[in-house]
């Protein structure tokens, strides 16, 4: 019963694991600066991945603003780090904080609005964000901020990452979650069986927010530099592009797609363009030949995949 | 005082009445059919019974307080369930997910209980699972427990959304045409299954129903609608001879020969 | 008072441009109800294959632009064979993530095949001549009285085709009931056909203004015109064609006085929340009511 399951202590055995293992690498030298940047880069964009996943897959609201609440996360952060010489933690929990609060005053009155004009409603509310960025000088207008310090290390990122993760995994798993997906499949009956879809909807909405801000301030905190054009819609269509490749509603199939995508980002360096139209032209097959993406709504689980609509037993087990 | 009373309910679409000045009542532990030829207005009646449309005018008391204004979920948890005409399931979600989503609303743990897995998530995690394979067990879809609502045969489809109703423990059971596309026997086992229900859950049921012999059988009053309105009120056997339910049924048959159905 | 005028020419200018890619969203929307993402994106290609014909094949601007118009309804009906057709039964989610797709397929195609560099068209493509009105205040090019005169064109031609033609008709009915429209013998396919090769045109004819007015030619020139025009179509009201040119000439003018009296880096915002607040408040869009002529 509870935490102490054979399998919950092998799966925590494995994050301790990976992380030891990564750690002594680069202690090591072994892994270079720029499999470093890609490193970094694979755990924002699977935070990114599986926060949209939450909103979209598991509750069935296409949102196209998630590089607005990362924005949100990535200029709060920085205020407090550079601005107000706050301690990085706190910097990015109010980060978060503000994503999640903007999720919950955006949400609430677009998630009225039926899937097309939800997914416009949204997409412009990421360009407002990104409009006023540019129109605060307190930020640097255009030119953003620079010389972020560098606070994102490898154990804040990856003790981030997990956390987003199981985070999100329990909540799908629980009674909570569930109502979110009932709320995808069938609103009407959703609601008839005494769910209050409207709650729901906002919560998982503002729960991608939070953790799309967490991605955005530890983001900002790596990278030295935000400017408003690094958080434009285009980078939401890329988190995006990983939600669905990996199978809208499959948490582990968002953690492979963010993963393999970065991977390949950083093999292809030298065809950036080229990768991107095949990304795009991947995109449309997949909705065309295989709308449930590489997992579908399953899991992979330590006991292979199981046909559960994600609401089950998830990459940790339990 | 009645469990469910409703006074002159109304509602018209663009000027036309699609149910207009409706009383019903029902008592504890009474079942009661709805019956009316097609576009009557029945399932209207129940979409403002639950909520999901707004009357323009009257009335709906639930135990003397109204439900007018409420939101579906809300009256659902004042003990008021329903099925669909049209089976709306969670298709691909697991036969018992789709029961446990109906339990959602009297779960006890909170959403840092289920994010942080306290003690209290896998006590009630644990609770629910068991109150749902037991329902599912009373309802014989046990060994469906983990296939997808979706992949189930249409009969058991229909079973489960009942049971997903009454895991939400109502007091009042609504059913739209539980017996639509089933066979004789079927339907038979279906009333029987009904009163069984009713019996063991304690429960007050209003059904709406095409198949009259298996209202007649089953309803212990039944209202008829025609055109919106209630056009007689009263046990099976004065209904069976009231001349206006005689007149509408007869006026759909006669106007389905004459357009060659 | 000059200077309001003055941005009012702007506006109208501008405004014109968006009417033309907003006719095609909302046409599109009407028949299939797909948001197509991909709309703006045949516009940079209309402006490059113009572009590519005045500069490689040496040819003048209206063979260019008839050139690029014919092109783009082909890409059009292409694009919507391959990528939207098999999805015309799928959830709507799904043919909203594949139009995306095509979306970011063409932006991309272009950076990689075309580079990401900006380019202009030869000095003297287009004579271009300044008029001067009230005495010398207020200026209009000859650049602009041709966008507004091929926009008022457009329009008349598109409202000429719904109403009095036998394919506009069939475009009606679509629109109002695809099943009812094909027991009555309507093909389907082809009206979905008609409707985006018309919309593409009109994108053609928007994106070869376009580069022309501003100048310059860029693989992701559709984008922010794409999407002002998709908010200007929701903005009169999407599926309704008088909407599109409405909102269109609207937004126009609402992004110049933005500029002109405020600040040119407030207009994206002011767009898009005027986006939400007409979302939220008037979603069927300030022309849209029941009674509705759709298309």
């Amino acid at each position: 019963m509870g935490y102490f399951r054979s399998k919950n202590i092998a799966i925590f055995l494995v994050i301790i694991g990976i992380y030891f293992a990564v750690d002594w690498l680069l202690e090591e030298g072994i892994i270079t600066k720029f499999q470093q940047v890609n490193l970094m880069l694979l755990g924002i964009n699977v935070i990114l991945a599986t926060s949209l996943n939450l909103i979209v897959g598991f509750t069935g609201q296409l949102a196209l603003g998630h590089a607005g609440f990362m924005a949100i996360g990535a200029y709060v952060a920085t205020i407090f780090t550079v601005k107000l010489g706050q301690p990085f933690a706190l910097a990015l929990a109010v980060g978060s904080l503000a994503a999640a609060l903007a999720g919950v005053l955006i949400g609430l009155p677009t998630l009225r609005l039926r899937g097309d004009y939800l997914a416009i409603a949204t997409l412009g509310f990421g360009e407002i964000i990104r409009g006023l960025a540019v129109n605060i000088e307190y930020v640097g207008g255009a030119a953003g901020i620079m010389g972020i310090p560098r606070l994102t290390t490898w154990p804040w990122l990856y003790a981030m990452t997990v956390l987003t993760v199981v985070a999100i995994k329990n909540f799908i798993n629980s009674t909570h979650g569930r109502a979110c997906l009932a709320v995808r499949e069938n609103e009407i009956a959703a609601e008839a069986m005494g769910i209050n879809t409207t709650y729901y909807k906002v919560l998982a909405f503002t729960l991608g927010a939070f953790f799309g801000g967490l991605a955005g301030g530890l983001y900002a905190h790596y990278f030295y530099l935000i400017q408003p054009s690094t958080f434009s819609f285009l980078r939401s269509f890329d988190i995006l592009v990983m939600v669905v490749l990996g199978g809208m509603g499959s948490l582990t199939g968002s953690v492979i797609a963010a993963a393999a995508i970065t991977l390949v980002n950083a093999l292809l360096q030298d065809l950036a363009l080229l990768r991107m139209v095949i990304y795009a032209a991947l995109l449309v097959a997949v909705m065309i030949f295989r709308p449930q993406g590489l997992m579908g709504n399953k899991e992979l689980t330590l006991n292979i995949l199981r046909p559960r609509g994600g609401a089950d037993r998830g990459i940790v087990g339990d | 005082m009645a469990l469910l009373e409703t006074k002159d309910l109304t509602l018209a679409f663009g000027g036309l009445a699609a149910v207009s000045g409706v009383n019903l009542t029902i008592g504890e532990g009474e079942l009661v059919g709805l019956i009316g030829p097609n576009g009557a207005g029945k399932t209207t009646v129940f979409n403002l019974l639950t909520g999901i449309y707004r009357p323009q005018r009257g009335d709906i008391l639930w135990q003397g307080r109204s439900l007018v204004g409420l939101r579906p979920f809300q009256i659902t948890q004042l003990g008021l369930a329903r099925t669909f005409q049209n089976i709306r399931l969670f298709g691909e979600l697991t036969v018992l997910d789709n029961i446990a989503i109906s339990f959602h609303w009297h779960s006890r743990y909170s959403l840092l209980g289920a994010v942080l897995r306290l003690p209290s998530y896998y006590r009630h995690e644990g609770e629910m699972r068991r109150r749902a394979e037991e329902l599912l067990e009373l309802f014989g879809l046990k060994q469906y427990a983990q296939e997808k609502a979706k992949n189930l045969p249409y009969g058991e489809q229909r079973r489960l959304e009942i049971a997903r109703a009454l895991a939400a423990r109502p007091r009042l059971l609504l059913l739209d045409e539980p017996a639509a596309g089933m066979n004789p026997q079927e339907t038979q086992a279906l009333m029987d299954f009904i009163r069984w229900l009713r019996q063991e859950f304690s429960l007050s049921i209003l059904l709406i129903e095409h198949d009259m012999s298996m209202v007649m059988n089953l309803c212990e009053r039944i209202y008829a609608l025609d055109y919106g309105q209630v056009i007689a009120e009263g046990p099976p056997g004065e209904i069976r001879r009231h001349p206006r339910v005689i007149e509408a049924y007869l006026g759909e048959e006669v106007a389905l020969a004459l357009a060659g159905a | 008072m000059a200077e309001l005028v003055q941005q009012l020419i702007n506006g109208l200018t501008l405004g014109g441009i968006y009417a033309l890619i907003a006719l095609g969203y909302t046409m599109v929307y009407g028949i299939i109800q797909l948001i197509n993402f991909a709309h703006g994106d045949i516009l940079m290609v209309a402006a490059y294959v113009a572009f590519f014909a005045i500069t490689v094949l040496k040819v003048g601007v209206v063979p260019a632009l008839v050139l690029a118009v014919v092109f783009c309804a082909l890409l059009g009906v292409a694009i919507e064979r391959i990528a939207y057709k098999p999805l015309r039964q799928a959830p709507r989610l799904a043919a909203l993530i594949t139009a995306i797709g095509v979306s970011l397929f063409l932006e991309n195609g272009g950076l990689w095949l075309l580079g990401t560099d900006f380019r202009s068209f030869p000095p003297g493509t287009v004579n271009n001549y300044t008029y001067t009105l009230l005495g010398g205040t207020v200026r209009i090019t000859s650049m602009q009285l041709l966008i507004l005169a091929l926009t008022l064109l457009v329009m008349v031609i598109l409202q000429y085709i719904v109403h009095y033609t036998k394919v506009g008709k069939a475009m009606r009915a679509v629109a109002y009931d695809k099943e009812a429209a094909a027991l009555m013998g309507i093909n389907v396919d082809s009206v979905v056909s008609v409707t985006f090769a018309l919309g593409s045109a009109f994108a053609a004819v928007a994106g070869v203004l376009w580069g022309l007015y501003y100048n310059t030619v860029h693989p992701l020139m559709g984008l922010m015109p794409g999407l002002k025009a998709f908010v200007a179509a929701v903005i009169g009201g999407i599926g309704i064609i008088p909407g599109a040119m409405a909102g269109g000439f609207f937004l126009g003018i609402i992004e110049a006085l933005v500029s002109g009296y405020g600040s040119s880096e407030l207009r994206d915002p002011v767009v898009f929340i005027l986006l939400i607040l007409v979302l939220l408040f008037r979603p069927a869009g300030l022309l849209g009511k029941d009674t509705v002529e759709k298309v």
